[in-house]
């Protein structure tokens, strides 16, 4: 890039930030570096400056290279890290109407990270503490070998989605105060009644009930952990007796990451779709006042024109998001939404309907601070938006040599419910540590809260294994449904060998 | 008021510009490193999947490449997703297809039911078929290989140090054999020069020096008095001629020579699922048969109710149907060894692979027993049997097979514990090995009783 490009591109860049704020949307400051292609294909493997070194960052490294290679230029890349200020990236060789997409485009992020309530609790200093991390781990490979800090690693990254940011913290013994006064309360409350009066004095009383709590004390004291708990990682950082203290750094710093990756899973399609949707809506602007050329243009659509293209296998969460953005706004400006709406019978009048409310604007702000993807899904994703996005359930059908992927005839509705329900907890199942002390000698009984969905065996076996390692002791996985009861079992015969029971 | 800044990192010349911060926290080698670790953990699953990897369908279906891809199990970002069996597979798409289109379609996977799209299926790599080779036969070899009139395979075993040579690169200079040269021929040039001019042996030297190793004119040096005074003394002259290198060879292991007859059923019986499986089998053993032993014969013979040779791309590639008259391939093979091998000259190996189904087993027999008349190296049959249940290897059935039955009729042959996983027989004395396959992952078993260095059972001669 150019002496004279670069100029422009910071007028552009200007300009954006003044649209983005005339248009109500709230940022912190952003730095934007200037990089090679190597290194943007780092950054999208690694998600953020300092991050600890693994081998799937380097085969998600290889693999966004050979895709560029194979794609050519054009490809709109980008990596905004969620800090303060947040830091952005473009690539060197991009022509300056890709800059300005891209960089409108972080506009809608930053705006997104600063102003949506998931967002909040953001830490901004995961990437300094990665960053250190990073280099003490390298010292943990050169002293414990790589092959032991890897697999500690691995074991990490599989639970890491397993401690939310807005999971209670607290030590052993507020969580024993906390349910013992619970617990304590909902007994009492109920034996409490006006007249228990009658039928004993108080003393006895008092000491029946001091009698009762004891012995609730005590039996919670020794229950390990004392209500059933999601936060796997933290249950096994403080109570596994296998775990060195450089292996429990490892695994608070995963957790840490973890818990930054959870807001962005959780308002992925909210988040992306907003980026796009104020993308657009920022280049029409600079196009109409002249800060992006004809020759820009066509360069902006052909690159929109990939951001927003229909995936036949996946959902494209840069598209669905920005078709219900924009259908938001449009419902809510012309008030078709709501009981008086939906009551109209007549198409005619239903079609041209426009009570000229201009709300859209107000109601995507509200969305915005407010709304998590499942929310946004459920609530806004119609079943006509269903049938506007051309979505399309397909599943596998086995022929004699090949697997076919055929689109089933699902209506709009229920695609639309299938759909919704697949963003429920972000996909990710419920597993809950329930006891740590299993058949009274340290084995871990983990539960899976069965709602829909079984739980791929394969994935559930390896992931068990990582946690037999962390554990030391045998592990036991049960899914807990109606009628059914599938249990996973890991355990170590010799120093080497994991085996499974499958079914029990 | 928020100012937002464009900072260059690594673009040196525009550091004047205004508000530059250099952020050079991303390390460009963690990167690389990373995927070389990605790499050798492919590698060492390759390693450890040797069954799974030799089966993989597509080693067949691409034909003439010389990179393959095979699945890579294990190396996935394993944590608890939801898509239990029967619900794998699925996803939800957008695009302008109607009910009951087909959007995707690849050839099925091994047995396991690992998730289909959309939670991440088998991961790929792409591999060599020459390192791969290299990986998973290490331990194989043509069995009861005899010396013969005339030798003709080598065996290449790596380089070695052979003679030494006047000419070649300075690269592989014999020092020692060079210097040796050059002292050897200085003491003769100084002894002529002593003897021409009567001077001393120091004299002598110090002219041949002058004279950059000319006796002429180091005698005219001497006789004309233009000898310089030097303390350099001792030294020689390196000539050309002195100088020694060292050769170097491959180092092959001369053998004898060898045919192999690749024989095929092609017949109606033989279902896709069952040519896979034998396709999968000799590709593997011919791949292998080309690295190993360069100037081994392979000819190749398919047949239904007649048999016809044909070339290695119709062997592979081709497809047939019809009848099925086993003798008809084995009467093939006896007439080329009769007519082009002779016995004493040639190593022969005769494999045959079919379902067994055939239509005159006795006539079938006659033909094998002629063969084996012939006192070939070996003879090995392989009976493909994808459809039967042979876990409970009491209750064996052998479906609509004639031909082996037949065999274990009219020869004796020793069952052979190598594996579980398909069921393998050997007789010693006449050579005769049978085999019977199942499944991808029984191809392995069969090449190692094949071909196995170490097989257990079979007696070497």
């Amino acid at each position: 890039m150019r002496n004279y490009e670069l100029d422009r591109l910071k007028k552009i860049e200007a300009r954006i930030y003044e649209i983005a704020k005339e248009n109500g949307l709230e940022f912190c400051p952003i730095e934007f570096d200037i990089i090679p292609e190597e290194k943007m294909f780092e950054i999208m493997a690694y998600g953020m400056p300092g991050q600890i070194s693994n081998w799937k960052y380097g085969r998600d490294y290889e693999r966004t290279r050979t895709i560029y290679e194979k794609m050519g230029a054009g490809l709109p890349y980008e990596v905004v890290v969620n800090t303060n200020p947040a830091r952005a990236y473009l690539m060197k060789d991009n022509t300056i109407a890709l800059q300005a997409l891209i960089i409108a485009h972080v506009v809608g992020h930053v705006a997104f990270f600063t102003m949506n309530k998931y967002h909040a609790e953001n830490d901004s200093n995961i990437a300094s503490r990665l960053s250190a991390a990073s280099e003490r781990f390298e010292g943990y490979e050169r002293k414990y070998g790589i092959d032991l800090v890897e697999q500690t690693v691995d074991a990490g990254h599989a639970l890491m989605l397993h401690s939310n940011p807005w999971l209670i913290e607290e030590n052993k013994s507020e969580q024993l105060d906390r349910i013992f006064e619970k617990m304590k309360k909902k007994k009492h409350d109920k034996t409490d009644t006006v007249f228990s009066d009658f039928f004993e004095d108080d003393s006895q009383a008092d000491i029946e009930r001091e009698k009762w709590n004891n012995a609730l004390y005590m039996k919670l004291r020794n229950k390990t952990p004392i209500e059933p708990m999601e936060d796997i990682l933290r249950y096994i950082i403080d109570n596994s007796r296998v775990l060195s203290d450089w292996q429990k750094d490892i695994l608070e710093i995963i957790r840490s990451w973890g818990q930054y990756v959870w807001p962005n899973i959780k308002t992925k399609y909210m988040n992306e779709g907003f980026a796009t949707f104020w993308h657009e809506k920022i280049l029409k602007q600079l196009f109409k006042e002249k800060l992006l050329t004809d020759t820009d243009h066509s360069e902006c659509n052909y690159s929109n024109s990939l951001v927003k293209a229909k995936n036949p296998f996946a959902m494209n969460p840069y598209l669905i998001g920005s078709v219900i953005w924009e259908d938001i706004i449009k419902r809510w400006n012309k008030g078709t939404h709501g009981d008086t709406f939906n009551e109209i019978m007549n198409h005619e009048e239903k079609i041209n309907f426009d009570d000229k409310s201009m709300k859209g604007n107000e109601k995507m702000f509200k969305v915005l601070r407010t709304s998590n993807d499942w929310m946004f899904m459920n609530n806004f994703l119609t079943a006509e938006l269903v049938r506007k996005l051309d979505l399309y359930m397909y599943v596998k059908k086995d022929n004699v040599f090949v697997e076919d992927l055929v689109i089933t005839d699902k209506e709009a509705e229920e695609l639309r419910q299938i759909i919704v329900r697949s963003f429920s907890h972000s996909g990710i199942p419920k597993i809950f540590v329930r006891d740590g002390n299993y058949n009274n000698s340290n084995e871990l009984l983990l539960i899976h809260e069965h709602v829909g969905a079984d739980l791929n065996p394969e994935y559930a076996k390896k992931t068990l294994e990582h946690i037999q390692f962390l554990w030391g002791e045998k592990c036991i996985l049960k899914t807990i449904k109606l009628g059914v009861k599938d249990t996973y079992v890991a355990y170590k015969e010799s120093k080497k060998d994991i085996s499974f029971d499958l079914n029990l | 008021m928020m100012e937002g800044k464009i900072h260059m990192n690594l673009l040196a010349g525009l550091a004047s510009i205004g508000t530059i911060v250099y952020h050079d926290d991303w390390n460009i080698k963690k990167g690389e490193k990373d995927a070389k670790r990605h790499q050798d953990k492919i590698d060492d699953a390759i390693r450890k999947n040797v069954k799974d990897v030799i089966g993989s369908e597509n080693i067949i279906t691409e034909k003439g490449k010389k990179k393959i891809r095979v699945p890579v199990k294990g190396l996935k970002d394993y944590r608890f997703i939801h898509g239990g069996t029967g619900q794998g597979g699925g996803g939800v798409g957008q695009g302008e297809g109607k009910p009951g289109d087909i959007i995707g379609r690849k050839p099925k996977q091994g047995q396991g039911n690992g998730p289909g799209l959309g939670s991440g299926g088998d991961m790929e790599a792409e591999v060599d078929i020459d390192y791969l080779l290299d990986i998973m036969f290490e331990d194989l070899g043509l069995p009861w290989l005899d010396p013969k009139k005339q030798n003709s395979i080598e065996i290449p075993k790596g380089w070695k140090f052979e003679s030494i040579s006047k000419k070649g690169p300075f690269s592989r200079i014999h020092k020692k054999r060079t210097m040796r040269e050059a002292a050897k021929r200085s003491i003769l040039f100084a002894q002529e020069v002593m003897s021409k001019t009567e001077c001393t042996y120091e004299e002598a030297g110090q002219a041949l020096l002058q004279s950059l190793g000319d006796i002429k004119n180091a005698i005219e040096i001497i006789e004309e008095g233009k000898l310089e005074k030097s303390d350099s003394g001792n030294g020689f002259l390196i000539h050309d001629d002195d100088l020694r290198f060292k050769t170097i060879e491959e180092d092959v292991e001369v053998c004898s020579k060898a045919v192999v007859f690749a024989l095929m059923d092609v017949s109606g019986s033989m279902t896709p699922d069952k040519k896979y499986l034998m396709k999968s089998l000799l590709f593997w053993m011919v791949s292998w048969l080309r690295k190993q032993y360069e100037s081994v014969e392979i000819r190749f013979i398919q047949h239904t109710e007649t048999a016809r040779e044909v070339d290695e791309e119709t062997f592979f590639y081709g497809g047939e149907s019809g009848g099925t008259v086993a003798s008809s391939a084995f009467d093939k093979a006896n007439y080329i060894i009769d007519t082009e091998y002779p016995l004493d000259e040639w190593n022969i190996y005769t494999i045959y692979c079919s379902d067994g189904e055939d239509f005159y087993p006795t006539q079938a027999i006659s033909s094998i027993e002629e063969m084996i008349k012939k006192k070939i190296n070996m003879l090995s049959y392989v009976e493909i049997k994808p459809d039967n249940d042979f876990d409970n290897g009491m209750t064996y059935n052998y479906g609509y097979s004639t031909l082996l039955p037949e065999c274990l009729k009219h020869w004796k042959f020793q069952e052979s514990n190598l594996s579980k996983d398909g069921k393998f027989y050997i007789n010693n004395d006449i050579r005769f090995l049978l085999s019977v396959i199942k499944d991808k992952s029984h191809i392995w078993n069969c090449l190692q009783h094949m071909l196995g260095i170490n097989h257990p059972e079979r007696s070497e001669s």
